[in-house]
């Protein structure tokens, strides 16, 4: 039973927060990772299949998160984008199936859309 | 039936020429004949008028105008081409040989020229079918004898209507012949003959087909003129038969010989028509002269000469026509008679079997164009002119009996002298030519001449008519008994039973004359027969007690003069009341005296029925001999009345003698007669032409009366200042604009320019006058009023004559005083416009969308960044546009260029070292240029841009830092919401913390693009709500960090300034000391925390939100934090990352 969210964003107040949120949820966070490079590299040892899903920040100190997204939505993984600025639209074009949660976003949203990956898994919530 | 090369219609495929005739009112009829005429006719119209030798014609010029056909006058040489009218020039005859024209001189003096026959028989003989004649207006009869000939060589012929011809002379004449085919107005012509000759066309195309089904229809057609004329055409040559009556076909519309046949059976006139038809031939005076003058040495002067003397020539004209050939021969024999001084005993028979023809021939009057045939001499003596017609003189006339008398089915004539049958064996087949021939050898006596035309011969019977000359067929009947040609060559076939009558009779004639001879010669009393005048024609008996013979020269046959006496007085009376009234007359008891005594005799004068008149002289008492011969007084009666009749002769000899004279004068005055009608003729159509010309002149006259009256008005109101001089400068005209400058008044025409005073301040003008006049270029200059209040522009130029020679100059002034004011306004206002567009750095530009060419200013040049070639084409310079912007462009210039729109258009010009331009542009269509013009200013526009790029970046920037904070807000509700219970701690603290984060932000540049924040201001705002609580110092070098660091940096000093008002300095009041120092290390910016510690306040460092917020706050920097407690100070030492800092 994969139980674990990734989650990658550069400020950490912010990560501190969601951090609480996904554990207030019963679930454990992978990360948080800063960056990009570190995401990367998170992603390269660790096993999708642990993975609910991964909660990105867009904007990331050094550069935006889609090289990573790709690699994740390569693997099956369902994205729950949290930022502050990316355009809704042209995400869900590029991701689709992927969830959009706008920054700042309350923790309930937050919950319900991880809440909802986990109840219909993520091959069903990719078929939405 | 013939070889089909020699039917007519196997060449119809060529031109059909039609020769149109006219004279006097015939421009009027050619205009209306030839208007309708639309290319293509398929025709080719030559045209002979008569025309004024003297007078250039302009015929050509005149019909050219009135038709679509090329109108051209020949030059001679012409080959003939459809759709084209040749004129005939004037001076010359017209002639056309294989489809070549050419010019002819005239044999004839003016007046006796017949140019439209001339051309007429020149036509039919060399077009033949292909000939078609036309005969127009005119006065005389010229054209009537080439229409025989075109109608002999099967053309057709047209005739204007005579009612519309301005003068129906030609025309009646034409249709007098009986031989026109159509009669028509002037407009309905050319349809006619167009309809004709397709109609022809058509009908050769089915070809032999169709000729053999005519063939088919000859004997059908022969048998009905049989039946109805009573003439058997059946020997005639079948190839004529068949071409003629496939003319009339035409002429009708019938398209298929049994058609033909029956109209000809049902209709009487066509029967008619086609009988005429059938006969035509041409017949002329003196037709082929050089023959003529032969048969008068060769025939008629030995006939003459060697006559027995009591016995005429007799000559015989069979197939006379017209009896021009009669007149011919007549004349001939008169002519040699008068000669020789011979008497003129000559009995001429012509005979024909056409009636209409016989009665032309009867009346002996002719076309005076005829006249040209007959040589002078005889011309003279022969004819009398009555305007345009001539009548053969009555003794020429008396000579001749034009009788009916067919040739084929009739007796022959006998004891003929002379027989000429002309052109006529031609239209015979040769079976019916081989019948003609023993017939003539019967009735030509041994020694007489046959006279043949031209392409005719004896064939076989050479042996019955030797030639004396072959060339003019000439031949001399063979000496040997005539053998009666029982078998008349249209006997078997005749009907009526008349005629079978007198066949029977004829064939028992040989015996039955030697019994009548013998009875009359032996048992019959004396008798004689006389002409009307008394001439003697034959005798019989014993005549000499009743007339003293033998007759003396000088008496002639009179039988009045050779009675006896006694009988003489008698013969007379009695020989005129019997002529008179056609009756017997007897006179009773009358007693001639003869040598040797009286004999009493009646004298019965019987009429016969040819007008001659017998004369029987029987015995009623015996023989008296002459009692005294001595005595002589019986006599005197008879002296009285021989005296009277000498005298009468003698009275009619000076009679005659005066009338000749008279004749002679009248003849003369009658030659000045004809030659006045033939100029007046010729002065008519030259006064149509020059009448004409005329009108037209008119025209224009009329025309130039308007331009002329368009110019003075032009003249008069123009404010232009004109003044026209001429080669001496002495002025022509001028405008009453000129009048202000020159005070001219009317009658300063003419006056030299030179003498006029001018409001002018100099005089060059006079020079300029004189260049151009001269023949120099034209001048232009300035010129100056005296007062110096006007500018005039002085244009010279030179008074061009029509035919393009310089008589003069003209004087051009106009006022240009205004017009350069407004010019120096519009310098002045350009130059403030150059400036502007300088200054404004616009570039101006120019586009023709037809051309694709453009036209840039330099500015232009600058904002494309093009140079030399590539800034004078559209698709270069589109070229230079952003990809992204380029349709939108283009689709600006196209709507503008079509005229729905102004041009304004934003886009981006790539430059050549790679970066952007924003350009702006504005453009309209020029009015009212052609070919049409875009002219448009552009604009940089990149700084607008660049500054509008930038805004939008900052509130993005600004966006998402706004965000962000609320985002850290946020998380540190949550996470001060887990280490509080009370709430209004929970709200201060945080009340407190967002404080401190809003303070170091106001730090932050609000253009948001400054990403450095100054180290001591972000630690003098941080501190700034504790700066009173104690001594704050703050040291170290001017450190620029990073905007990222400002949320951290200023949550930690908070948070450490909080726990130095709880515990540390900051709450000690103003004993209490804070410094902090900052230093930079090589990888490393070092921040050292230094505060006095208060005694008893105890620090528990690593649990609570405090701590969690430094932790997370180290940890976002990347820096690490350490901390050393003594008992009287605390030291915080913080060791960021030399990345965080920003080079000033």
């Amino acid at each position: 039973m994969a139980d674990r969210v990734m989650l990658v964003e550069d400020e950490l107040f912010v990560a501190l927060d969601v951090q609480m949120t996904v554990e207030d949820a019963g679930l454990t966070v992978e990360g948080p990772y800063t960056s990009l490079a570190e995401a990367e590299a998170a992603i390269a040892h660790l096993d999708p299949h642990a993975l609910l899903c991964a909660i990105l920040d867009v904007r990331l100190r050094d550069g935006e998160v889609f090289p990573a997204a790709d690699r994740l939505k390569a693997a099956g993984v369902p994205i729950i984008f949290h930022s502050g600025h990316a355009d809704q639209q042209a995400l869900q074009r590029r991701y689709p199936g992927a969830l959009v949660c706008g920054k700042p976003c309350s923790p309930g949203t937050l919950r319900n859309s991880i809440e909802s990956i986990a109840q219909h898994g993520p091959d069903q919530h990719a078929a939405e | 039936m013939p070889p089909l090369s020699a039917d007519p219609a196997g060449d119809s495929a060529a031109l059909p020429i039609v020769g149109i005739g006219a004279s006097a009112g015939g421009l009027e009829a050619l205009r209306d004949m030839l208007a309708p005429a639309r290319a293509p006719t398929g025709m080719a119209f030559v045209v002979v008028q008569h025309l004024d030798p003297n007078h250039e014609s302009m015929l050509a010029q005149l019909l050219d105008r009135h038709t679509s056909l090329e109108v051209l006058q020949s030059e001679g040489g012409e080959r003939l081409q459809a759709d084209r009218v040749y004129i005939i020039p004037p001076g010359h005859g017209l002639a056309i040989r294989k489809g070549v024209l050419h010019l002819t001189d005239f044999a004839q003096p003016r007046g006796l020229r017949r140019p439209i026959d001339d051309f007429f028989l020149s036509l039919a003989t060399d077009q033949q079918a292909n000939a078609a004649c036309v005969i127009l207006s005119g006065t005389g009869a010229d054209g009537t004898t080439g229409l025989r000939a075109v109608k002999e060589h099967g053309g057709v012929c047209v005739v204007q209507q005579p009612e519309t011809a301005r003068y129906d002379g030609m025309p009646l004449s034409a249709v007098g012949t009986g031989l026109v085919d159509f009669v028509k107005t002037p407009g309905d012509i050319l349809g006619c003959l167009t309809t004709f000759f397709s109609r022809r066309s058509g009908a050769s195309e089915a070809d032999a087909q169709e000729a053999s089904v005519v063939a088919d229809h000859v004997d059908d057609l022969c048998r009905v003129l049989r039946t109805a004329i009573g003439h058997d055409f059946s020997g005639y040559k079948r190839s004529t038969l068949i071409r003629r009556v496939e003319r009339r076909m035409h002429v009708l519309g019938i398209e298929t010989g049994r058609a033909y046949l029956e109209r000809v059976r049902r209709d009487s006139d066509e029967c008619e028509a086609l009988f005429r038809d059938l006969l035509i031939n041409v017949t002329r005076f003196f037709r082929d002269a050089e023959f003529f003058e032969t048969l008068r040495t060769r025939v008629i002067e030995p006939l003459l000469r060697d006559r027995a003397p009591d016995e005429d020539v007799r000559v015989w004209i069979p197939g006379c026509s017209s009896g021009e050939e009669a007149y011919s021969i007549a004349m001939l024999f008169a002519e040699a008679a008068r000669t020789t001084g011979q008497p003129l005993a000559v009995q001429i028979f012509a005979t024909d079997i056409d009636e209409q023809m016989l009665g032309q021939a009867r009346e002996g009057t002719y076309p005076a164009a005829a006249l040209a045939d007959i040589p002078a001499a005889l011309r003279e003596r022969y004819t009398i002119l009555h305007a345009d017609r001539f009548t053969i003189v009555p003794h020429i006339r008396d000579m001749i009996r034009f009788s009916n008398h067919s040739l084929v089915k009739d007796p022959p004539f006998s004891r003929i002298d002379l027989l000429s049958c002309r052109n006529l064996l031609i239209y015979f087949d040769d079976r019916l030519q081989q019948s003609i021939m023993p017939l003539f050898h019967y009735a030509i006596r041994p020694g007489g001449f046959l006279f043949l035309g031209p392409s005719e011969s004896v064939g076989r019977f050479d042996h019955l008519f030797p030639p004396i000359d072959q060339q003019a067929r000439l031949f001399q009947r063979s000496p040997g008994a005539p053998s009666y040609p029982i078998d008349l060559p249209g006997s078997p076939r005749h009907r009526t039973p008349r005629r079978e009558r007198e066949d029977r009779g004829n064939s028992s004639l040989g015996d039955e004359s030697a019994v009548v001879r013998r009875l009359v010669d032996r048992y019959a009393p004396p008798a004689l027969l006389l002409d009307q005048d008394g001439g003697i024609l034959a005798a019989f008996g014993k005549l000499g007690r009743y007339f003293e013979f033998p007759v003396t020269r000088t008496g002639g046959s009179s039988a009045v003069t050779l009675a006896r006496p006694g009988l003489r007085n008698v013969l007379g009376p009695l020989l005129r009341q019997a002529r008179d009234e056609k009756k017997r007359h007897v006179a009773r008891d009358v007693a001639v005296e003869g040598d040797f005594g009286t004999q009493t005799v009646e004298v019965i004068c019987d009429p016969l029925a040819d007008g001659s008149l017998l004369f029987v002289f029987r015995e009623n008492g015996p023989f008296q001999p002459a009692q005294d011969r001595d005595l002589n007084d019986l006599e005197p009666g008879d002296d009285h009345v021989e005296a009277l009749e000498d005298e009468l002769r003698l009275t009619r000899h000076r009679l005659r003698s005066a009338v000749e004279e008279l004749e002679t004068a009248n003849e003369e005055l009658k030659s000045s007669n004809e030659e006045m009608m033939s100029m007046n003729e010729e002065l008519q159509s030259t006064n149509e032409e020059l009448s004409t010309v005329n009108d037209e002149l008119k025209g224009k006259v009329d025309q130039l009366t308007i331009a002329n009256s368009d110019l003075r008005n032009f003249f008069e109101t123009t404010s232009l200042a004109m003044i026209v001089v001429d080669a001496e400068l002495r002025i022509r005209s001028f405008t009453e604009a000129a009048t202000a400058i020159f005070p001219l008044k009317p009658t300063d025409r003419g006056r030299p320019l030179t003498d006029v005073t001018t409001r002018l301040a100099t005089s060059d003008y006079l020079d300029d006058a004189r260049h151009v006049a001269a023949g120099t270029e034209p001048t232009q200059r300035r010129v100056v009023s005296r007062d110096g209040k006007n500018v005039f522009s002085l244009r010279v130029l030179p008074y061009r004559t029509p035919a393009g020679g310089i008589d003069g100059a003209t004087l051009l002034l106009t006022d240009i005083t205004e017009a350069l004011a407004l010019e120096r306004q519009l310098a002045a206002e350009r130059e403030r416009l150059d400036l502007a567009v300088k200054a404004g750095g616009i570039g101006v530009w120019e586009y023709c969308p037809e051309t694709g060419e453009t036209i840039l200013d330099a500015v232009e040049h600058q904002l494309f960044d093009v140079s030399g070639e590539e800034a004078t084409r559209m698709d270069d310079l589109i070229g230079r546009i952003d990809e992204a912007d380029r349709s939108h462009v283009e689709e600006a210039l196209r709507r503008t260029a079509a005229g729905t729109g102004d041009f304004e258009a934003s886009f981006r010009v790539r430059l050549k070292d790679g970066s952007v331009r924003w350009i702006k542009g504005f453009g309209r269509l020029v009015t009212d240029s052609r070919p049409a013009r875009l002219v448009g200013v552009s604009i940089d526009v990149t700084p607008e841009y660049a500054v509008a790029e930038t805004r939008e970046l900052m509130l993005r920037e600004m966006n998402h830092r706004v965000k962000n904070l609320f985002a850290i807000v946020g998380g540190m509700v949550t996470a001060a919401a887990r280490s509080h219970d009370d709430v209004r701690t929970f709200a201060n603290d945080l009340r407190e913390r967002i404080a401190a984060l809003g303070r170091a932000h106001s730090l932050a540049s609000p253009t948001g693009e400054q990403q450095a924040i100054d180290l001591y201001g972000l630690f003098e705002a941080t501190l700034a709500p504790y700066r009173d609580h104690a001594g704050i110092e703050m040291t170290g070098p001017n450190v620029l960090v990073s905007r990222d660091c400002l949320s951290p940096l200023a949550l930690m000093l908070h948070e450490w300034a909080t726990n130095s008002v709880k515990y540390g300095a900051l709450g000690a009041g103003p004993a209490g000391r804070l410094t902090i120092g900052w230093h930079l290390e090589d990888d490393a910016l070092v921040v050292e925390w230094n505060e006095s510690r208060r005694s008893g306040t105890q620090i528990a460092p690593g649990k609570g939100f405090g701590t969690l917020l430094v932790d997370t706050s180290a940890r976002q920097l990347g820096a690490s934090v350490s901390r050393e407690i003594a008992d009287d100070h605390y030291r915080l030492v913080l060791s960021l990352p030399r990345a965080v800092t920003v080079d000033g």
